[in-house]
């Protein structure tokens, strides 16, 4: 494995990975703070939204991550469905966190909430991003299985069948929580009455 | 559940089902199933009518364009002589406009490509004006030229080109309906232009049918080369552009961020063609994250190109379904598929050879990419072995744990053991891109494997003798780098008695040696050297038959347990030492870490028999020639050590504090700074900085490291007793001196617990900083009580020790007489 390409933090995420990928699982514990670093030092690079297609972009954030993983993959499905979780979670709190110091600092965003092409009016608002994080989190109270549905969906660009494979459920049932969750989504995000969003940020 | 999670579930199931529902019906249903929950009924119409809000939304949101409209300014906009007229097209990094040159002087229509300012600092500038240079100089009528390139006033970076009016190459080939042949002789034509481009030493990097026109006249037209590395503000951190790269195109290794090379324009090459002749992608549908990270550990096979012909696709092509199926089976195939190989490796190694072979193809000639294909599968070794194919993937991993064991083995100080998640990880790297065994790596741990692979040995097919006993031996070094000695000894005694029947053969000299090395694993001095000297004499026998490696490994081993193991046959020990050595500088096959290992150990015979000199040459030898294999590794501990110890009784403090303080450095690095070893190195370093002044460092290093040792060493441990002497000295040279005596007293009772011999200079070393603390303290009838017995033994000690005595009697002497004067 190319250690050159990563930096300082990266033989202890190795290291990590290997001890979780031998089962021990108190080292995923020690793990997510150092991904959330790397992760952010990635998405620091982003700039305005890839058109749709680019999958590039979330694959970035991810990618390194899970060719280590990938070598040492733990024998417990339940650890990579935390995995993706937590990669999700992590692009959601980078995320969100960009956004709240941006709004402190009177800034235009410059990263936002990748484009999902079946929610394709979330983030033309520059306020969907926190707006996102606070109605996620509701969800979250609601229904646990349909926020990480949702956030695997939004955040990684998981597909039905493969999220229904990390989660361990049938693709109905994820088909079926996508289809609730975007109209709850819409209601919580755009509950005015206007259907045009003529006063939008340019994208 | 709590309350509002049941109400969710309830309204799920009423939402779900209304919306299936026709509208004139639904509301009717929705009372009914509702009843009295007036708040479950509105809640679920809500949600409805949410739904139908998301759809309006989505349905305008895919009229908007994704990006926005450049800003007008940059229409009519000034760079260099040249001014834009319209927008042609957008990418990831600037916007490509049509120009004309405004500037009197002739006229012409070009492509200018423009990149926003804020993103080119100083640094993009200077690389943009040498590389575009470059690029300037690539003439060849398939590749649209660079023609200028610049800075606007603005601070704009731009690149003028030829402007090329075309369309892309799929949908060229589509709109023609042509054939294969006709598509290949076009994708022939773009190979050579960057066949041309590679051979100026220029890659394109982002090859792919948006930037591969074809014109009116059937002219291939290359665009963008280089420049996306050109364009590319930052690459460094990630190592990837994501901006920049097509990820339908882009090879596994840019998508991991390497550094690109021949072999990146070759896949892209091969996913053009593959899309030239089937109409599909590939690796299935262009999909999410999950398979492009797949596509990036290679665990996504493309599909053969004859399975992913659609109707649709063979009418492009002007070919029945059938026809176009048997076209792209068999040579066709062969050469597409060695162009998408995951491992750049196996690719066609420059695009002039995938010309060859497509050529070769067209001529009715025998086709490169079918061969090597055929080898490839074939060629695991271990099916030259007489072993039976169902068990050939459990000796794949054995030997392959045994390779890796051996490359272990030259990088591992003495101290470190081979962990089996270490070998779990390389060894499922390894599998995962040697092929598919019937063994799911992640099912099994690596002993269950090996035991598996044992239990077949037992029971099935052996082949010949020698196959047989080779297999043992690999099974063998795997079991003993997981620290199964008695496995590793089954079958090395199996193996060996094989050999033994046999002519005199290398094999037999490996396994000796292995088998010593688990003899001395297990403490059995005597039968480890036995082993080895029965291998010593085979490689003398089989002269240069034997493996250079193996003979300097004997001769070393052999050195090394008639230096420290045995009954110090030092003369043997130093003839061995120096035959090993010279070897070794003969025969670059030698790694050099290992003849560095054994310099070291040298050094040290050298130092206990008193010859520093000489012994801090060979050390500093020994150093110089690992560290240009494996700077900073662990094995430099034991050589630094000794240095340091040579250097403290030259009196070179400094030297001595320097050779300790990269110990430190090593032991840290390799093992972290908890571990006993580092703690052993601090203390070791901690003194000569406390004698070279750095008081307050070495203190704390002290404070640091000696409840380690403290806990890692307990009495009577001879380490403690060195620690705690030195943490005594560091102390009193502080003026800390209840630290100070207490350390020393810990040494004296570490002494006096160890029973070392009456005349043992260290129990005088401890009674000497315990002295000198208390004098210091001015606690003096005990101070020089203990000073007393320092020298007393000094003098039943003698030799070099008599000086020290003389020293005593000095300060003994200069005590008393402060002691007098001050009462």
């Amino acid at each position: 494995m190319d250690n050159e390409t990563f930096g300082p933090a990266s033989e202890s995420i190795t290291r990590l990975l290997s001890q979780w990928g031998a089962g021990r699982h108190e080292a995923l514990q020690r793990l997510l703070p150092l991904v959330y670093g790397r992760l952010h030092q990635i998405a620091q690079h982003f700039m305005r939204r890839q058109r749709p297609g680019h999958t590039l972009q979330a694959t970035a954030l991810v990618g390194e991550l899970y060719l280590r993983l990938a070598n040492a993959v733990p024998p417990d499905l339940r650890d990579r469905e935390h995995f993706f979780s937590v990669c999700a979670r992590t692009m959601r709190w980078i995320l969100t966190d960009h956004a709240r110091q941006r709004q402190a600092e009177k800034r235009q965003l410059q990263m936002q909430i990748p484009f999902t092409d079946d929610i394709p009016w979330l983030g033309t608002r520059d306020s969907d991003t926190l707006d996102l994080d606070r109605a996620l989190s509701r969800l979250a109270e609601l229904d646990a299985r349909a926020a990480q549905i949702v956030e695997l969906r939004i955040f990684l660009g998981c597909t039905a069948a493969e999220t229904a494979g990390i989660l361990s459920v049938s693709k109905p049932t994820v088909d079926r929580s996508l289809t609730m969750a975007r109209a709850w989504l819409c209601r919580e995000l755009r509950p005015d009455g206007a259907s045009t969003d003529s006063d939008d940020a340019a994208r | 559940m709590p309350p509002a999670e049941l109400e969710w579930q309830r309204v799920a199931e009423l939402f779900h089902a209304a919306r299936e529902m026709s509208p004139s019906l639904r509301d009717a249903w929705l009372d009914a199933q509702t009843g009295g929950e007036a708040a479950t009924r509105d809640e679920v119409r809500s949600l409805l009518a949410a739904e139908r809000k998301h759809e309006g939304l989505s349905a305008q949101a895919a009229c908007t364009p994704a990006e926005p409209p450049p800003p007008p300014a940059r229409l009519s906009e000034r760079f260099g002589p040249y001014k834009t007229e319209r927008l042609l097209g957008q990418g990831g990094m600037g916007a490509v406009y049509l120009a004309r040159r405004v500037d009197g002087q002739f006229d012409q229509v070009v492509a200018l490509k423009v990149m926003a300012a804020q993103l080119a600092d100083a640094e993009f500038l200077k690389r943009f004006h040498t590389e575009r240079q470059v690029l300037a100089s690539l003439n060849h009528a398939n590749i649209t030229r660079l023609l200028d390139g610049g800075v606007s006033s603005a601070g704009d970076p731009y690149l003028v080109m030829e402007y090329v009016d075309g369309v892309p190459l799929d949908r060229y080939c589509d709109d023609l309906k042509l054939g294969v042949e006709a598509r290949l002789n076009l994708f022939l034509d773009v190979c050579e232009a960057v066949d041309f481009a590679h051979r100026s030493l220029i890659l394109h990097r982002d090859l792919k049918p948006g930037n591969i026109l074809v014109t009116a006249e059937s002219t291939v037209k290359l665009l963008d080369f280089g420049t996306a590395s050109l364009m590319a503000a930052d690459a460094s951190v990630t190592g990837m552009d994501t901006r920049m790269l097509t990820p339908r195109y882009a090879s596994p290794e840019q998508m991991r961020g390497e550094r690109s090379a021949v072999a990146g324009d070759v896949f892209s090459l091969g996913v053009v063609l593959y899309e030239l002749l089937t109409g599909a992608w590939p690796f299935g549908t262009p999909g999410s994250v999950i398979s492009a990270l797949q596509r990036i550990k290679g665990d996504a096979a493309p599909t053969r190109p004859a399975a992913a012909i659609t109707d649709r696709a063979a009418g492009l092509r002007s070919a029945s379904p059938d026809r176009l199926r048997r076209l792209l089976a068999g040579d066709l195939s062969a050469i597409v598929l060695k162009a998408l190989e995951h491992d750049p490796s196996r690719r066609f190694g420059s695009v002039r050879q995938l010309v060859d072979d497509l050529g070769n193809f067209l001529n009715g000639l025998p086709v490169l990419a079918r061969k090597q294909t055929a080898v490839y599968r074939a060629g695991k070794f271990l099916r030259r072995h007489l072993v039976a194919a169902g068990t050939a993937a459990a000796f794949v991993i054995a030997v392959t744990v045994a390779g890796i064991v051996a490359v272990h083995e030259a990088r591992t100080a003495r101290a470190e053991a081979l962990k089996s998640e270490q070998v779990s990880l390389f060894l499922t790297d390894m599998l995962s891109s040697a092929g598919r065994f019937s063994f799911d790596p992640q099912k099994y741990t690596v002993l269950q494997m090996l035991e598996a692979a044992d239990g077949r040995l037992e029971k099935g097919p052996k082949g010949d003798p020698a196959t047989e006993a080779v297999l043992r031996r690999s099974l063998a070094s795997s079991y003993y780098a997981l620290h199964r000695n008695d496995r590793a000894t089954f079958h090395l005694d199996r193996a060996i008695a094989t050999f033994r029947a046999m002519d005199d053969t290398p094999e037999l000299a490996e396994a000796l040696r292995m088998r010593s090395l688990v003899s001395e694993n297990q403490g059995q001095y005597d039968a480890a050297a036995a082993f080895l000297e029965e291998a010593l004499m085979l490689v003398q026998r089989l002269g240069v038959d034997a493996s250079p490696v193996t003979v300097f490994r004997i001769k070393s081993a052999l050195a090394q347990t008639f230096s420290f193991n045995m009954n110090r046959h030092l003369d043997r020990a130093r003839g061995l030492y120096q035959e090993a050595i010279g070897l070794a500088n003969r025969d670059p096959a030698i790694p050099r870490i290992e003849l560095a290992a054994t310099m070291a150990k040298w050094g040290g015979l050298l130092l206990e028999e008193g010859k520093d000199r000489e012994a801090e040459a060979v050390l500093m030898g020994a150093l110089e020639t690992g560290r240009s294999d494996n700077p900073g590794g662990l094995w430099e501990f034991d050589p630094l050590y000794e240095l340091s110890v040579i250097r403290g009784r030259r009196n070179d403090q400094a030297g001595a504090k320097e050779a300790a303080r990269q110990m430190v450095d090593v032991s840290v690095r390799a093992v972290g700074v908890d571990s006993s070893n580092t703690a052993q190195a601090t203390m070791t370093w901690a003194r000569y900085a406390a004698q070279t002044g750095e008081l307050p460092a070495a203190v704390s290093g002290v404070l640091q490291a000696m409840p380690i040792i403290e806990r890692s060493y307990p009495s009577p441990s001879l380490v403690l007793w060195h620690s705690a002497r030195n943490a005594a000295r560091v102390m009193r040279l502080a003026g800390r001196y209840a630290e100070a005596e207490r350390y020393a007293r810990e040494s004296l009772a570490v002494a006096l617990a160890a029973k070392l011999p009456a005349a043992d200079p260290r129990t005088a070393n401890s009674w000497d900083e315990l002295g000198q603390t208390l004098c210091d303290k001015r606690q003096f009838p005990e101070g020089i009580r203990a000073l007393e017995q320092a020298e007393a033994i000094y003098i039943q000690a003698g030799g070099t020790w008599l000086e020290h005595a003389a020293t005593k009697r000095r300060q003994i002497s200069e005590w008393r007489r402060q002691a007098d004067s001050s009462r």
